[in-house]
């Protein structure tokens, strides 16, 4: 079966969210690096950008990308394995999924008592 | 096994390592000011890993992502860049970074010192 526009826009968009996830575990072995090197203050000034407003907006960016990518991502795994199912119907349940896993993420980010 | 089924079975994986990973960082970063999801304070990180359980964990779910990232990243480079030798360069760059990174956060996981006090449970 041809996929739709909207499909293929998906698909596109759930590469650059893959793309942008990747580039951000590199950050995450530093991190971990910096506690395995022993020194908090070094481990704070690094970890230290997530507590910023700019940080924590692209927190929720990277959240939302996670979210959007493995959405979609089953979505590509259930059209594969039935491939007779409603894909109109596994698009907007991805799409459904992406947004409550974002905004789960945003909440987890901005959530009440962490904004001091 | 090829590529495509690669990435669907590590993707099937990684859905519920990096959903429990991120709750459990979220839940030990909330013991410790200040509390930022992403990167939880020092002490709240650093008794997270000194659970071997969370340790073993991070380690799986950061291996498996990065594998998983890689061999979508070849995909995307296999499928885009169509000139031979920029092709091979592209595959060699990516090829090295991946096991840096991946040497980088296994020596990470492997030295992070035990011991820490953990903010959400208490005790040491």
């Amino acid at each position: 079966m041809v996929e739709s526009r909207a499909e293929r826009l998906a698909g596109a968009l759930r590469r650059v969210a893959g793309l942008a996830l990747l580039l951000t575990l590199p950050l995450l072995a530093l991190e971990t690096f910096l506690l395995a090197y022993g020194d908090p203050q070094l481990y704070a000034g690094v970890a230290g950008f997530w507590a910023t407003p700019s940080g924590r907006a692209v927190a929720i960016l990277l959240v939302a990308a996670l979210s959007f990518h493995g959405a979609d991502g089953l979505r590509a795994v259930a059209v594969d394995a039935w491939p007779r199912a409603r894909r109109g119907g596994l698009l907007a349940a991805s799409f459904l999924l992406a947004g409550l896993g974002a905004a789960v993420g945003a909440f987890l980010v901005l959530r009440p008592g962490v904004m001091a | 096994m090829n590529a495509q089924t690669f990435l669907r079975a590590t993707g099937l994986l990684l859905a519920p390592l990096v959903a429990v990973h991120l709750l459990s960082v979220a839940r030990f970063a909330a013991a410790v000011p200040p509390d930022t999801f992403l990167a939880p304070a020092w002490e709240a990180a650093s008794s997270r890993l000194s659970n071997p359980f969370w340790r073993f964990w991070d380690w799986t779910a950061f291996t498996v992502a990065l594998a998983h990232g890689g061999v979508g990243l070849h995909l995307l480079v296999a499928d885009r860049v169509r000139a031979p030798r920029w092709r091979s360069a592209a595959e060699a760059a990516l090829l090295v970074s991946l096991v840096l990174v991946a040497g980088l956060a296994t020596y990470a996981y492997l030295t992070v010192p035990f011991g820490a006090r953990n903010p959400v449970l208490g005790g040491s």
